[in-house]
């Protein structure tokens, strides 16, 4: 018997970044070791889940940036010379520890990790980890879901409902370009939702979509189940709400499950611990300490020397914390029946980039939670939020509060004193480009003029990227996420003095299709205001 | 078109130097944004209008009105919160003192009273806070920062600013 359905959703995001104007590029790493660390592990979740007929439902969320990253030509090539790198790195490893026995063991799990990482990558899945991705969805155990066309902060977007528009459907445009079917759900960025918004996810054809527990908390009207049942927005856009014990047990440092001792410790890496000389060629212009991805020691405890990493210690905590986030389900279930007028949903969604990097363990833990959560005898059903609407249909009508899952659980992290001058900038630019689209919509328009525009419009969806307040507050790469911001500002500035000068240089233009080279079949005149 | 790797990078700082981004200043406009619950955002360019003090000297008072929803059409009621405003810097933050029952604000930008309005802005949706904030992905074991980006940005760039190689 089904006491309640847990529904889990990764969501995939990291901000385009690709810079075919340099040999290599630093911050192009994050996507390497996302696919390294966290999106090929995932993929070997699923396909062993596969393999053993394991009847589970899960949720992944891939935001157009990521999609368009995964399916480039350039960071494919670039990837696969990281990955032999790191291949070559835990060679020399194997040698250099050949007198510390425990630590080779290591360095050869971690020549394995890196050869079974090639090996799926490139010959599994011929470079596109979207067809593996889209496997799973075709099997019916993956449901994916789409994101907003770089991830922008949609409320802080809504001076104009073009901007939202576009974000909202060029997101899905991409998503359906690639994976060839349209999306049911939408993740908003962060969770950021604002009342109305479920106006134009229900003209772009989505379902549902997610917000914090304080969004449905604070709802219109009182929500009689909690966050334990979605509410109805009132145009039949359905949105779930994050229910907050099963966050905690993952994301909270006090009781977290990352955190525990036995599991690898994140920033214990070679690449800050040896010789420089040794450690020179898988670094930054060999004099510049980064992480390699190699790192031997466990969490250990506050302020203790770290202990080596035992992965046979940390594979059987994985397992006794997966089990634990069962009972605790299953306790929550046994509470929520009592009172509620239905079956509870039970809403867990995270970073996909959360399992596997910083929580080495993740996939592991997933994987246990999957296997165990198919055991009918467990009184769970895993369930993804479409097919829980096809089990019900009656919902409470009620429009959630303005909210965000960030820190505060609202804008604020978003625009503050670090980024707060960007908003002026990007309102500024996403109204010029309205007007010039309104300019020349009686005009007849060239083939070069139609490549600047869409141009254009690019620049202007990739300066609009949550990321870059988001580092500019955690100030960790501030210069870069400016850079960012400023430079697509300043590319859509020159593409709109020359289309409006009527002088675009085809060299400079291809210059910057080739630089961003984002969303191919974008479509200027979505930028066209209607008239009222 | 063939184009190499310098000739796009030269493109690339070309059009960076050369069109950086810039407020405009040529028409008043107010822009207000929600932040979280009672607290806004409002930014404005002055524009040339009449009422606007060209002169340093000038100690006309610019000011900040809050309207809320239900007040819109009514400049001199007092269903209004006002702030003072520091000329040199075209954006504030503002904390209102309590919620109004439509939640909704819009801000409009005058001096002398606001017999002289300068500028109006749109409507601002504010949240509503009955409910506790949970608090947890901005908490995480045994690391300063929660998300992957964070983390990983911090531990790449201790020392290699925009990274590029």
């Amino acid at each position: 018997m089904t006491h309640g359905f847990l529904s889990i959703i990764l969501h995939a995001h990291l901000p385009y970044v690709r810079h075919p104007e340099h040999e290599s590029f630093l911050e192009e790493n994050w996507l390497f070791e996302a696919i390294t660390e966290c999106y090929i592990p995932l993929i070997g979740v699923l396909d062993r889940l596969q393999d053993d007929k394991v009847p589970y439902r899960l949720t992944l969320s891939l935001s157009p940036t990521l999609i368009s990253m995964l399916r480039d030509e350039l960071l494919q090539a670039r990837y696969l010379k990281h990955c032999h790198q790191c291949l070559e790195l835990a060679e020399k490893e194997i040698i250099r520890t050949r007198k510390q026995p425990e630590f080779q063991k290591l360095a050869r799990l971690y020549r394995r990790f890196y050869k079974k990482t090639l090996a799926i990558y490139q010959d599994q899945y011929h470079c596109d980890l979207l067809i593996a991705f889209k496997k799973h969805h075709a099997a019916g155990t993956l449901e994916l879901i789409s994101c907003a066309a770089t991830h922008g902060l949609l409320p802080l977007l809504n001076i104009s409902e073009i901007a939202i528009r576009n974000q909202i459907n060029i997101g899905i445009k991409t998503f359906k370009d690639n994976l060839g079917f349209l999306p049911s759900g939408f993740w908003l960025p962060e969770c950021a939702y604002y009342p109305g918004i479920e106006l134009l996810l229900a003209e772009a054809g989505i379902n549902y979509f997610f917000v914090d527990s304080h969004g449905i908390m604070n709802a219109s009207q009182t929500p009689r189940n909690g966050v334990y049942a979605p509410l109805d927005c009132g145009n039949g856009v359905i949105a779930f709400a994050r229910d907050p014990e099963s966050s905690k047990q993952v994301w909270s440092s006090q009781e977290g499950y990352p955190g525990d001792h036995d599991y690898r410790e994140y920033y214990k890496d070679i690449g800050f611990d040896l010789d420089l000389d040794y450690i020179a060629p898988y670094i930054l212009d060999g004099d510049i300490r980064i992480n390699t991805g190699i790192k031997y020691y466990r969490v250990t405890g506050k302020d203790l020397p770290k202990e080596i990493y035992s992965p046979k210690k940390a594979r059987a905590k994985a397992l006794q914390h997966a089990q634990n986030f069962i009972n605790k389900r299953q306790q929550q279930f046994i509470n929520l029946n009592t009172t509620m007028d239905r079956t509870p949903i039970i809403v867990a969604p995270y970073d996909a980039e959360l399992f596997g990097h910083w929580w080495f363990e993740g996939p592991q833990w997933l994987e246990c939670v999957l296997r165990l959560a198919s055991q009918p005898s467990n009184g769970i059903k895993t369930i993804s939020c479409s097919d829980y609407l096809l089990q019900q249909s009656d919902h409470q009508v009620a429009t959630p509060s303005a909210s965000t899952w960030g820190d505060q659980g609202y804008f604020s992290y978003w625009i503050n004193e670090t980024n707060n001058w960007i908003y002026p900038l990007l309102h500024k630019a996403e109204a010029e480009m309205e007007q010039l689209v309104l300019d020349i919509k009686d005009l007849s328009i060239s083939s070069l003029q139609k490549r600047a525009l869409n141009q254009a419009a690019r620049n202007i969806l990739l300066a609009q990227a949550s990321d870059w307040p988001f580092i500019m507050k955690s100030e960790t790469s501030t210069d870069y996420a400016k850079k960012r911001i400023t430079d697509h500002l300043a590319r859509f500035n020159y593409l709109h003095d020359s289309i409006r000068k009527n002088n675009i240089d085809d060299r400079y233009l291809t210059a910057l299709e080739r630089m961003d080279n984002i969303f191919p079949t974008i479509n200027f005149w979505d930028y066209l205001p209607t008239v009222k | 078109m063939k184009l190499t790797q310098i000739e796009l990078l030269e493109i690339s700082q070309e059009i960076s130097k050369s069109f950086m981004p810039k407020i405009s200043n040529d028409l008043p406009k107010l822009t207000l944004m929600s932040v979280a619950p009672l607290h806004l955002y409002a930014y404005w360019n002055l524009g040339s209008h009449k009422s606007v003090p060209q002169q340093k000297n000038n100690t006309q008072e610019l000011t900040l009105r809050i309207y809320s929803e239900a007040d819109k059409n009514n400049y001199l009621s007092k269903g209004y919160e006002e702030f003072p405003i520091n000329r040199t810097n075209p954006q504030q933050d503002i904390f209102l003192a309590m919620p109004s029952d439509t939640n909704s604000y819009r801000a409009s930008l005058g001096t002398d009273n606001h017999q002289d309005v300068i500028a109006d802005s749109n409507f601002a949706q504010l949240p509503l806070a009955q409910t506790p904030v949970f608090q947890l992905k901005a908490d995480s074991p045994s690391f300063t920062k929660p998300s992957y980006k964070e983390i990983k940005i911090s531990a790449y760039h201790n020392n290699s600013g925009l990274g590029i190689k």
